[in-house]
């Protein structure tokens, strides 16, 4: 779900600027709280393969890319909002350092994949635990990746009705919904199925060598 | 304080460029980031180009085939526009990067600068882990492996990966605990 610059309007980024601003905040204050001697760089082993998961990306024409992203590992090892304050730092250092993604867009990625990605894991984790633990990884991967999808198509696909010209032309991002919905959420639909299994393999590899998740309605 | 300046120059200025719709002056501000890059230019441009490059290129086609299939033309004046700030930011970030050093910008924000850190020492671990793997399966494999070889070995080898990347990250929090980056209580 990297988007480089110039695909979004500035009524999408400064918005996603303003309402990312409050979270970071709150997000970095509670990360403070949270991380101690032992958990800061145990965060950094997974923040550094959330980093590398999603910089093997393949571009869609629908306007976005595809890739794994290990929200839902993060999420549910530390909590959602270190999961977001992770994923933004990701997201704000492949477009510095690898001009992966656009920074204008860091702010609505951040939201989408760091923010919305990590609380759905989190969620869905805590409703399918009924259901046995490996479906409920699983289910927190998937949706981890397809929810922030379906939200970057209709971001995506909002760019011509916000941001268009005197003339009616798109500036910036030139298809509408009816061709994001599809192109963007389709392939994120089986991306979400690696996201599923990745999870599950990670978590439990996690638990083998005495990495347990963070517990329902624990740390934050 | 000049790279936090900095920095909030380069802010102002990719906030800013979206407001800026002719493909004239966007391509004026990017050939000033080529010229303040200096002897960088080359490497920055081929930078920006493979790190946007295909993205912007399957969205460009899709949208040029798109219009002649509806219209029967092609809107150049968007191509040019979308091309032109895509690159032109995309330099100017990988410019502004190379230029500030992060540390100084960021230490208003110790706790941000040390996560970071952190993260950035983790990158080069996982990086130089990956590469002793890479080495290790090509020494044990006659001919250059396939991918499915190549994604056996990965899968196998994943988990003993994530152990020694916990193991370095265990031992990174001792050294900076000895080196007093926590004022642990009792």
């Amino acid at each position: 779900m990297h988007v480089p610059d110039g695909f979004l309007g500035p009524q999408t980024y400064v918005s996603a600027t303003v309402v990312g601003a409050g979270l970071w905040s709150v997000g970095i204050a509670r990360v403070r709280r949270q991380l101690d001697a032992v958990a800061l760089p145990r965060v950094g082993v997974l923040t550094a393969l959330a980093f590398v998961l999603m910089m093997i990306s393949i571009p869609i024409p629908g306007g976005s890319t595809v890739h794994f992203g290990g929200v839902a590992l993060l999420a549910l090892t530390f909590g959602g909002w270190t999961a977001f304050v992770c994923i933004s730092l990701v997201l704000l250092m492949q477009a510095g350092l690898f001009g992966v993604g656009g920074i204008t867009s860091v702010p609505v990625a951040a939201l989408l994949i760091g923010f919305v990605g990590a609380w759905t894991a989190v969620a869905v984790h805590r409703l399918l635990r009924g259901l046995g633990d490996r479906v409920a990884l699983f289910g927190a991967g998937w949706f981890s990746v397809v929810v922030p999808a379906a939200l970057m198509a209709v971001v995506l696909g909002l760019q011509p009705a916000v941001a268009a010209g005197s003339d009616g032309r798109p500036l910036f991002f030139p298809f509408g919904l009816d061709v994001t919905l599809t192109a963007v959420i389709v392939p994120h639909l089986l991306v979400g199925v690696g996201e599923g299994l990745l999870t599950v393999m990670m978590i439990e590899a996690l638990r083998r060598i005495g990495v347990e998740p963070v517990p329902a309605g624990g740390r934050a | 304080m000049r790279h936090r300046l900095f920095v909030l120059a380069y802010l102002a200025t990719a906030i800013g460029s979206g407001f800026v719709h002719d493909p004239w002056v966007l391509a004026a501000a990017a050939g000033v980031v080529l010229v303040l890059a200096g002897r960088e230019a080359g490497r920055i441009a081929r930078r920006a180009v493979l790190a946007v490059g295909l993205f912007v290129a399957t969205v460009t086609l899709a949208y040029a085939a798109f219009g002649w299939w509806r219209e029967g033309a092609v809107d150049t004046a968007w191509i040019l526009r979308t091309n032109l700030r895509a690159f032109g930011l995309t330099a100017l970030t990988l410019l502004v990067v190379a230029r500030v050093d992060a540390r100084r910008a960021f230490a208003p924000w110790p706790g941000l600068l040390g996560l970071i850190t952190v993260i950035g020492a983790q990158l080069r671990l996982l990086q130089r882990e990956l590469e002793d793997y890479r080495l290790g399966l090509r020494s044990r494999t006659h001919r250059r492996a396939n991918a499915a070889t190549a994604a056996r070995h990965a899968a196998s080898g994943g988990a003993h990966l994530l152990g020694r990347a916990l193991h370095d990250a265990d031992e990174i929090a001792l050294a900076m605990r000895a080196r007093g980056a926590w004022h642990d209580r009792g």
